[in-house]
C-alpha cells in the first residue's frame, strides 16, 4: 500500500475546538444582545463582575464564561496528559 | 351470537396449534444452531457463507448476523430518507411565517412521523446494524446467541414502519377517514387519547411492534456478550463498543417494556373507554411519567453506542490507546444507571412538587458528570496524539464539538428556572438535535466509514466523504444554532406558522432565523445525498481491499479482532482464487491511506 500518511498535531485540533466553541458562545451573546437589547438584566461573570446588557457586553460575558469553564477542563487535560502517560 | 364467537375462538386456537405443530415438523430447527458445526472461532462463518442460497431468498431467510446487520443498515437508511424528506417539507413551510405550502394537519403529521421515524426506525436500527455485524466479530463469537430470534427481531420492523407510516398512504385511499397520526412523538394525553383518527391506533401498534423488536434484540446481545465470547476475550479486555452495547441493551430491557405497557394503556383508553390517562378518572400526567420514564433512558439508549463507536474509532486515528479506558467504561455504566432517575426533568413545567423538581434537577446535573468524563478522556486522547484526518476521524471530532454544545445547552435546561423559561421553545429542539443529529448521527457516520472495508470489501471515495462531513457539519450547526436563538427569542416548538407582536419580538429576526435553519437543513440534505451516492457507488465498484490492515492499525498496535477476521478472510480469498497473484498485484495502493 502506498502509505503516505499525513499527521495533524492533536494539540492544534483540541485548541481549535476550544476556540470555536468559545466563539459560538460569543456569537450567541452578540445575537441575543442585538435582538433583546434593553430587556435583559446585566449578567455577572462568576457572579462578581457585571457586564453591560449590550451586544458586546453579552458577547464578552458569554465568551469569558465558557472560556473559563472549558479552560479549567482543558487545563486538567494538559495536567493529566503530562503526568500520566499511558 | 356468543356461541358463534366462542366457536370462532376455539377454531382459531386449534388452527394456531396446528400451525405450530406443523412448523415444528417441517425441519429440524436445531440443525441451524450456530454451534452445531462444532466449528471454532471464524471457521464457521466461512462455511456458512458457502451454504447461503443466492439472491432474494438469501436475504429473506438469512440468520447470519452479518447479513442481518446489513438488512438493519438498509432499513435504517430508508427510514432516514423518509424522516429527512418529511423534515425538509416542514422546513419549507417554516421559511415564511404564514401557512403557504402544506396543510396544517399535514404539518402535524409530518412532525409526528419525523420524530418517531428518526428515533425508532432510523437511530435504533442503524445502531443494531453495527452491533449485529460487529459484536460477534469483536468478541470472537460465531454468531449471535440466538440467530433465529435475531432474524425475527429484524423482520418485525418492516411491518412496524408500514403501520407507523400507514396514515399517509391510507389518507387518499379512504378519503381522509384514516389520517397520519398528529400526536407528536411524545403522544401526550389527552390529545393522543381523544383524536378519533384510526391512524393513531395504527401508529401505536407499529410503535409497539418496534419496541418488541428492540427488546428481543437487546436480550440477544446480553446473552451473546455474556456467553459467546471467545476464550481470549474477558471483561477486562472487552472492547468499548461492546461495553456500550451491553449497557444499552440493559437499558432497553428496562425501558422498552414500559413504553409497550403505556402504549397498550393508551390504546385501551382510545378504543375501550378505560380511563388511565383521561382528565376525569385518570391523569394526563400519568402518561408523561410513564412516557419519560422510558423516554429519557431512550435518549441514552441512542447515544451510548455512538459514544462507544467514537471511543473505539478515535484512538485508531490518534495513534494511541483510549485514555482512561476503565473510566470510560465506568462512566458508561454510571450513565446507564442514572438515566432512570432523571425523567421528570421533562416535566418541570407541569406543576409537579417543587421538592421533586429540585431532586430531579440535582440528578440531571449529576448525569452530566460521567458525560464530561467521557469528553475529558476523548480530548486527552487527542491532546498528545498524531492525528490522521480521515473521514471517520473528522466525524469523531465533529461529534465531540457538537457534544460540547449539546451538553452545555442540556445543563442549562436541567436548571429549573432556566427550563421554565425555555421549555417548549425551539431552544429544546436545538439542544436535542445537537445531540441526535450532531452526535448520534455523526458517530454512526464515523462507523460507516471506518468499517466500510469490512462489510463491503471495498473502499469509499475519500473526497466525497470529506464533502459529506463538511456539508453536514456546517448544515447541522447552522440549523440548530439558529434554533437555539429562536428559542431564546420565544419561538414555541411544534407550530407550522408564527406571528409575534413586533413591539416585543422582532419578527424579522424570527423569520430570518427560520430561513437560516431551512438553508441549513438543505445543506445537510445535499451532504446526505452525496453520502448515499458514495456508499452505493463504492459498494458496487469501489477499489477492492486486498489489505488485511487498510488503516495501518498495526503500526500503533491497534489491530482489533474484527480486522483480524477481515485479514483472515482476505488471505483465504487470495489463496482460494486461482491466479490470486493477479489480485494481489492490483495492490489497492493509495486506496486506504487517507
Ligand atoms: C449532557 C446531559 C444532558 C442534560 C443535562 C439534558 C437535559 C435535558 C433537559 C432538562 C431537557 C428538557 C427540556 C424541556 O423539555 O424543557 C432535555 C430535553 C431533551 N433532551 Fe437532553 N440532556 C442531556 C443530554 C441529552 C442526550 C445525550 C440526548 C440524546 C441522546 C438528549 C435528548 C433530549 C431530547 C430528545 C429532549 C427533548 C424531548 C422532548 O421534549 O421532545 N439530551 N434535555
Ligand atoms: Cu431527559
Amino acid at each position: 500500500m502506498g502509505k503516505t500518511q499525513t499527521f495533524t498535531g492533536g494539540r492544534r485540533v483540541v485548541l481549535t475546538i476550544y476556540v470555536v466553541v468559545v466563539a459560538v458562545a460569543a456569537l450567541t451573546g452578540l445575537i441575543l444582545g442585538t435582538f433583546v437589547e434593553g430587556k435583559l438584566l446585566a449578567p455577572k461573570y462568576l457572579g462578581l463582575i457585571e457586564f453591560p446588557a449590550t451586544p458586546l457586553g453579552l458577547a464578552a460575558y458569554g465568551a469569558l464564561t465558557l472560556a473559563t469553564v472549558l479552560g479549567v477542563l482543558l487545563g486538567l487535560v494538559i495536567y493529566v496528559s503530562d503526568r500520566y502517560v499511558e | 351470537m356468543a356461541t358463534g364467537q366462542l366457536a370462532l375462538t376455539v377454531l382459531m386456537g386449534v388452527f394456531l396449534i396446528a400451525v405450530a405443530a406443523w412448523l415444528s415438523r417441517v425441519e429440524d430447527w436445531r440443525s441451524y444452531a450456530p454451534l452445531s458445526g462444532g466449528g471454532g472461532y471464524r471457521r464457521d462463518t466461512g462455511t456458512a457463507h458457502e451454504e447461503k442460497p443466492a439472491g432474494l431468498i438469501r436475504w429473506l431467510t438469512t440468520v447470519d448476523h452479518k447479513d442481518i446487520g446489513i438488512l438493519y443498515g438498509l432499513y435504517g437508511t430508508i427510514a432516514f430518507i423518509w424522516g429527512g424528506l418529511a423534515v425538509l417539507l416542514m422546513r419549507v413551510e417554516l421559511a415564511s411565517p404564514a401557512q403557504d405550502v402544506i396543510e396544517l394537519s399535514m404539518y402535524n403529521g409530518l412532525l409526528t412521523s419525523h420524530g418517531i421515524t428518526m428515533l425508532f426506525l432510523f437511530a435504533t436500527p442503524i445502531i443494531a446494524a453495527f452491533s449485529n455485524y460487529f459484536i460477534p466479530l469483536l468478541i470472537g463469537a460465531d454468531d449471535m446467541a440466538f440467530p433465529r430470534i435475531n432474524a425475527i427481531a429484524f423482520w418485525l420492523l418492516p411491518p412496524a414502519a408500514l403501520l407507523i407510516w400507514a396514515g399517509f398512504f391510507l389518507d387518499p385511499l379512504t378519503g381522509g377517514q384514516i389520517q397520519a397520526a398528529q400526536t407528536s412523538w411524545t403522544m401526550y394525553t389527552p390529545l393522543s387519547a381523544e383524536q378519533a383518527n384510526p391512524g393513531v391506533d395504527l401508529m401505536l401498534l407499529g410503535l409497539h411492534l418496534s419496541g418488541v423488536s428492540a427488546t428481543m434484540g437487546a436480550i440477544n446481545f446480553i446473552v451473546t456478550i455474556f456467553t459467546e465470547r471467545n476464550d481470549k476475550v474477558n471483561w477486562a479486555n472487552l472492547d468499548i463498543f461492546s461495553w456500550t452495547i451491553l449497557t444499552q441493551s440493559g437499558l432497553i430491557l428496562f425501558a422498552f417494556p414500559l413504553l409497550g405497557s403505556a402504549l397498550i394503556m393508551l390504546l385501551l383508553d382510545r378504543n375501550f373507554a378505560t380511563t388511565f390517562f383521561t382528565v376525569g378518572g385518570g391523569s394526563p400526567i400519568l402518561w408523561q411519567h410513564l412516557f419519560w420514564f422510558f423516554g429519557h433512558p431512550e435518549v441514552y439508549i441512542l447515544v451510548l453506542p455512538p459514544m462507544g463507536m467514537v471511543s473505539y474509532i478515535l484512538p485508531k486515528f490518534a495513534g494511541r490507546k483510549l485514555f482512561g479506558f476503565k473510566f470510560v467504561v465506568y462512566s458508561t455504566l454510571a450513565i446507564g444507571v442514572l438515566s432512570f432517575g432523571v425523567w421528570a426533568h421533562h416535566m418541570f413545567s407541569t406543576g409537579i412538587d417543587p421538592r421533586l423538581r429540585a431532586s430531579f434537577m440535582a440528578v440531571s446535573l449529576a448525569i452530566a458528570i460521567p458525560s464530561a468524563v467521557k469528553t475529558f478522556n476523548w480530548i486527552t486522547t487527542l491532546w498528545n496524539g498524531k492525528l490522521r484526518m480521515t473521514a471517520p476521524m473528522l466525524f469523531c471530532i465533529g461529534f465531540i464539538s457538537n457534544f460540547i454544545i449539546g451538553g452545555v445547552t442540556g445543563v442549562f435546561l436541567a436548571a429549573v428556572p432556566v427550563d421554565l423559561v425555555l421549555h417548549d421553545t425551539y431552544y429544546v429542539v436545538g439542544h436535542f438535535h445537537y445531540i441526535v443529529m450532531g452526535v448520534i448521527a455523526f458517530g454512526v457516520f464515523a462507523a460507516v466509514y471506518y468499517w466500510f472495508p469490512i462489510y463491503t470489501g471495498r473502499m469509499y471515495q475519500r473526497t466525497l466523504a470529506k464533502w459529506h462531513f463538511w456539508l453536514v457539519m456546517v448544515g447541522t450547526n447552522l440549523t440548530f444554532f439558529g434554533m437555539l436563538i429562536l428559542g431564546y427569542l420565544g419561538m414555541p416548538r411544534r407550530y407550522a406558522t408564527y406571528d409575534f407582536n413586533p413591539a416585543i419580538t422582532p419578527m424579522q429576526a424570527i423569520t430570518a432565523l427560520h430561513q437560516l435553519a431551512t438553508v441549513g437543513a438543505f445543506i445537510i440534505a445535499i451532504g446526505m445525498a452525496i453520502f448515499v451516492w458514495n456508499i452505493v457507488m463504492s459498494w458496487m465498484e469501489g477499489p477492492v481491499i486486498e489489505d488485511g490492515d487498510p488503516w495501518s492499525l498495526k503500526d500503533t498496535n491497534q489491530h482489533g479482532h474484527e480486522w483480524h477476521w477481515h485479514e483472515n478472510r482476505v488471505n483465504r480469498s487470495i489463496v482460494a482464487a486461482d491466479g490470486g497473484e493477479e489480485e494481489v498485484a492490483t495492490d489497492g495502493g493509495e486506496v486506504a491511506d487517507e
